[in-house]
């Protein structure tokens, strides 16, 4: 085999494809290589197939309250099967969507491990055959992997996201270890199907990389929903006997122990990069704490190999991967102008009330810049959110005060995972309050709530005290 | 050829102004004077002239828009009558999308190409995008902006990093660095300044007491001088005494003048009034001035290049010194007011001007301007010329002197009159034989009733 590449990509995650097509648009003869399905955790086992099963759950407990709104709707089930099939269905759909953009934009797959050999040569191993390219660059994309706590390993009894997004059969009582947005996000589903919920946190708030006042707020939602937390606390062990298992808490305070029982265990305590098997420790490529370290533009200390995604480090999110593909592909064209900004990446969760947030929380903020302002204003005085009875929530904006910087925004609320990015812009953007106040948001949508929010931080509310 | 017409700056402090009407429509004819546009300043609504001929090609900002910056481009006046009348109607689509191109490039430097552009119009207005790319307008983010102007920096010195050169905060906070930088550090030792500012880092003054005007300073090489930005209203003043400096031949006359009987007379006066007014000596001067200016006619007039305007009206400046600058309110028709008057307008006049709220047409115009330093005990002095006007009077303050008058020593009072006039139009005679009247209505207060 001959084959020749300008760049090549180790991983199809929403990292690695958008590189390669970002790669080919550029002009590069582009190869992108693939172990497993196109698109990554993102795509078949992560952001995408776990917003199919939220919509079910919500579908499901807006019927069951469709009484409120006026409509019958008698002996309101669900068919379990039938959720997970639809998840897997639509992974399945946007997975064969990538292949046709890759072929699109020319763009050849080779299926199978790669391994960087050299930093101009690629083994790529499959079952069925050994294929060595020689590329000019490579841009590793090869994603993260669930962490497991010590002592406590993933097992039929104790999921990991993947395993939870499609079991055969519906478990009555969850264990969730871990209050971050995947964790959230299946405590939240399952709770609504109706299992019975326990959420055990390390630290002393649920979502912790959340604004403390959406944590709290979160939290008690998610109590009135059904959901129990367990703060402070983490899981000494876990016996099974016959189908039940019993987890042993440890609450780090005041080091007293107690005792939940359930049918499975959910452990959704972070991730860790996929730097293993690829050849980096042959290339000297450096890696720190589980993942690899890059410049601004995603180069790693050999200068032709990058690195995006999860593998390159925290946030460990999907959009914030698209977006390090596309800069480390632009960097070796020598078109690159911009980089990250990390307080610039927003975060979602799609639970229910939703959650999205950008830049710092109200306490970082106020330790770091010492002056700021902040403007709340909560979903209940919003027209919009009235009329759908959908009044949980709120919009919050934290403002340096001089420069009238956007520091932070933080919704809780209906939909506000599909708002969050009018802030994103301001904020990319370097807005200063003033571009917010002056902007004309739509009436009645619950996007009001963000203007009014920042109206709020400067004392100029018009919809609320 | 076309010629593109920029938003003026019809103030001092003027950075935006409104277009509040065009009075001519793309395709009318106009003669230089005309009034083409009503613009609406922070201040006040005033007339646009044009000061060329030809055809309005294309109007660039329509009337109602708002906060259009100094030396944006408004519109296009095309020179060439027969060319252009041919252009507008056989090529008004493509004549549009030329003026397009133009605003284009004010919002995209990547834009500023101009393709297609191929008659000499066009090429005209190409060398007007080239103006503008030389750096006209600043691409700089708000947040970035507004840091920029709390710490006093050059905009047109930083070189942007965003998306086209924007300027981001990043560069301007690099800035800052970079000043701090070449800054001395004084490791741990505060110095002690006389006015009790302390310099935690030896770099930064926080704080007013060392300045009127800006909150923070930088302070570099040793301490040896501050640093602060130059505002609007400062660059004005430069800019246009520079220039009076540079294109008026300009002469000086200096006469005394004694104050005695004047003094007396308003002295009476004011006791007569019982204070329900108060006269001072320089609403007499204004008086005077007016009075020796509508005597020697040839004074009260101002230089427009090819011509010379004479003047029906005696408008008289008074410099009024504000905080970071000075300004010169107008007091107009001064031949037909009385001394009362005079003294409530130009109280007026003053008070507002130290509150920054006069409209542009109560300091635009005049022809001759007063300043009066007699205050500050300064005997004698010169001034600069405050284009258009063709002249300014220098008052010094009154000292006490010996005198002769019939072999005895006698004690006079006199003051010191500077005129300091633009050769132009006033030829040294002029200006002796206006400033000798003016010390003959001084002398003799009396005359002021003719």
């Amino acid at each position: 085999m001959n084959l020749k590449y300008d760049v090549t990509i180790i991983g199809s995650g929403p990292g690695g494809y958008v590189a390669a097509i970002r790669s080919a648009q550029l002009g590069h003869k582009t190869a992108i290589v693939e172990k497993d399905k196109l698109g990554g955790i993102c795509l078949n086992w992560g952001c995408i197939p776990t917003k199919a099963l939220l919509k079910s759950s919500e579908v499901y407990s807006t019927m069951k309250k469709s009484d409120y709104y006026g409509v019958t709707a008698e002996n309101v089930s669900f068919n379990f099967k039938k959720i997970i099939d639809r998840s897997r269905g639509v992974a399945s759909d946007l997975s064969q969507g990538i292949g046709y953009l890759l072929k699109k934009n020319k763009i050849d797959l080779i299926t199978g491990n790669g391994h960087i050999i050299d930093n101009n040569t690629i083994k790529i191993q499959s079952d069925k055959k050994e294929t060595i390219i020689s590329t000019d660059n490579i841009i590793i994309s090869t994603g993260a992997r669930p962490k497991e706590l010590p002592g406590i390993s993933f097992s039929d009894d104790v999921w990991s996201y993947k395993q939870a997004m499609a079991p055969n059969k519906m478990p009555k009582s969850i264990v969730v270890i871990g209050s971050g947005a995947i964790g959230i996000e299946f405590a939240n589903f399952y709770n609504a199907i109706g299992a019975s919920v326990n959420v055990v946190e390390l630290a002393d708030r649920i979502l912790p990389n959340e604004d403390d006042e959406v944590s709290e707020y979160a939290k008690t939602e998610f109590e009135k929903q059904g959901i129990k937390f367990h703060l402070g606390s983490y899981v000494n062990s876990i016996i099974k006997s016959k189908d039940t298992l019993n987890i042993e808490l440890i609450n780090n305070n005041d080091n007293k122990h107690s005792k939940l029982n359930a049918e499975k265990v959910i452990m959704a305590v972070g991730i860790t990069g996929n730097v293993e098997d690829i050849g980096l420790e042959h290339n000297g490529i450096n890696i720190s704490d589980g993942h690899i370290s890059t410049n601004e533009f995603m180069q790693t200390n050999v200068k032709n190999i990058y690195a995006i995604g999860d593998v390159a480090g925290a946030p460990w999110l999907a959009h914030k991967a698209s977006h390090e593909g596309i800069i480390a592909a632009e960097h070796i064209s020598g078109t690159c102008t911009h980089t990250i900004e990390k307080v610039n990446i927003p975060g979602c969760v799609y639970s229910s009330p939703q959650i999205a947030s950008i830049g710092i929380s109200e306490n970082e903020a106020k330790n770091r810049y010492g002056s700021v302002k902040v403007g709340k204003f909560p979903l209940i005085a919003n027209g919009k959110a009235k009329a759908i009875s959908n009044d949980t929530g709120f919009v919050k904006v934290i403002y340096e005060s001089t420069t009238g910087e956007l520091l932070g925004a933080h919704m809780i609320g209906d939909g506000v995972t599909e708002l969050i990015h009018g802030y994103a812009i301001a904020k990319n953007m370097e807005g200063t309050e003033e571009d917010i106040i002056n902007t004309i948001f739509p009436h009645p949508t619950i996007s009001e709530s963000m203007h009014e929010a920042v109206l709020s931080a400067y004392d100029i509310p018009i919809h609320y005290k | 050829m076309s010629i593109t017409i920029y938003m003026p700056a019809l103030s001092p402090t003027m950075e935006m102004g409104n277009i509040v009407k065009w009075h001519k429509d793309e395709g009318d004819q106009i003669s230089s004077g005309d009034i083409i546009a009503e613009i609406e300043t922070d201040k006040a609504v005033m007339e646009f002239e044009s000061a060329d001929d030809g055809i309005l090609g294309k109007i660039l900002i329509p009337e109602g828009s708002v906060d259009v910056k100094v030396n944006e481009p408004i519109a296009i006046i095309l020179e060439s009558e027969s060319d252009t009348i041919e252009e507008l109607d056989t090529n008004n689509i493509e004549q549009m999308e030329v003026a397009d191109n133009i605003q284009n490039v004010v919002l995209d430097k990547r834009d500023g190409e101009g393709e297609g552009l191929t008659s000499e119009s066009y090429t005209e207005i190409n060398s007007t995008d080239a103006n503008i790319d030389d750096g006209d307008r600043i691409f700089i983010s708000p947040v970035a902006k507004r840091i920029a102007e709390e710490k006093g920096l050059n905009l047109t010195e930083i070189s942007g990093t965003g998306p086209n050169g924007r300027i981001l905060k990043k560069d301007v906070e690099s800035q800052n660095q970079q000043i701090n930088v070449s800054a001395p550090t004084n490791d741990g030792t505060d110095i002690k300044l006389e006015s009790g500012v302390r310099l935690d880092s030896g770099v930064r003054l926080e704080g007013s007491s060392l300045s009127s005007n800006t909150d923070k300073i930088n302070i570099r090489d040793n301490l040896n001088y501050t640093e602060t930005p130059v505002d609007t209203m400062r660059s004005v003043i430069a800019e246009r005494l520079q220039q009076s400096n540079s294109m008026i031949p300009s002469y000086t006359l200096n006469i005394d003048a004694s104050i005695k009987k004047l003094d007396e007379t308003r002295r009476k006066m004011n006791e007569d009034m019982q204070d329900e007014i108060k006269l001072s000596f320089n609403h007499f001067l204004i008086k005077i001035t007016s009075m020796a200016m509508t005597n020697t006619p040839e004074v009260n007039s101002s230089w427009e290049g090819d011509k010379i305007h004479y003047y029906n009206s005696t408008d008289i400046g008074i410099a009024v010194a504000l905080e970071n600058g000075l300004i010169t309110p107008i007091i107009r028709n001064v031949e037909n007011k009385g001394l009362h008057k005079i003294s409530v307008e130009i109280q007026d006049l003053i008070a507002r001007a130290r509150e920054k709220k006069l409209s542009p047409s109560e300091y635009q115009g005049g022809a001759i301007s007063i300043s009066n330093l007699g205050l500050y005990g300064i005997k004698s002095f010169t001034s600069i010329i405050n284009p258009p006007q063709a002249s300014i009077l220098s008052i010094g303050a009154s000292q006490k002197v010996p005198v002769i008058i019939d072999d005895a020593v006698n004690i006079d009072e006199l003051i010191s009159i500077t005129l300091t006039a633009d050769h132009r139009l006033i030829d040294g005679a002029v200006g002796a034989k206006f400033l000798s009247y003016m010390k003959r209505l001084i002398e003799n207060p009396n005359l002021m009733l003719l």
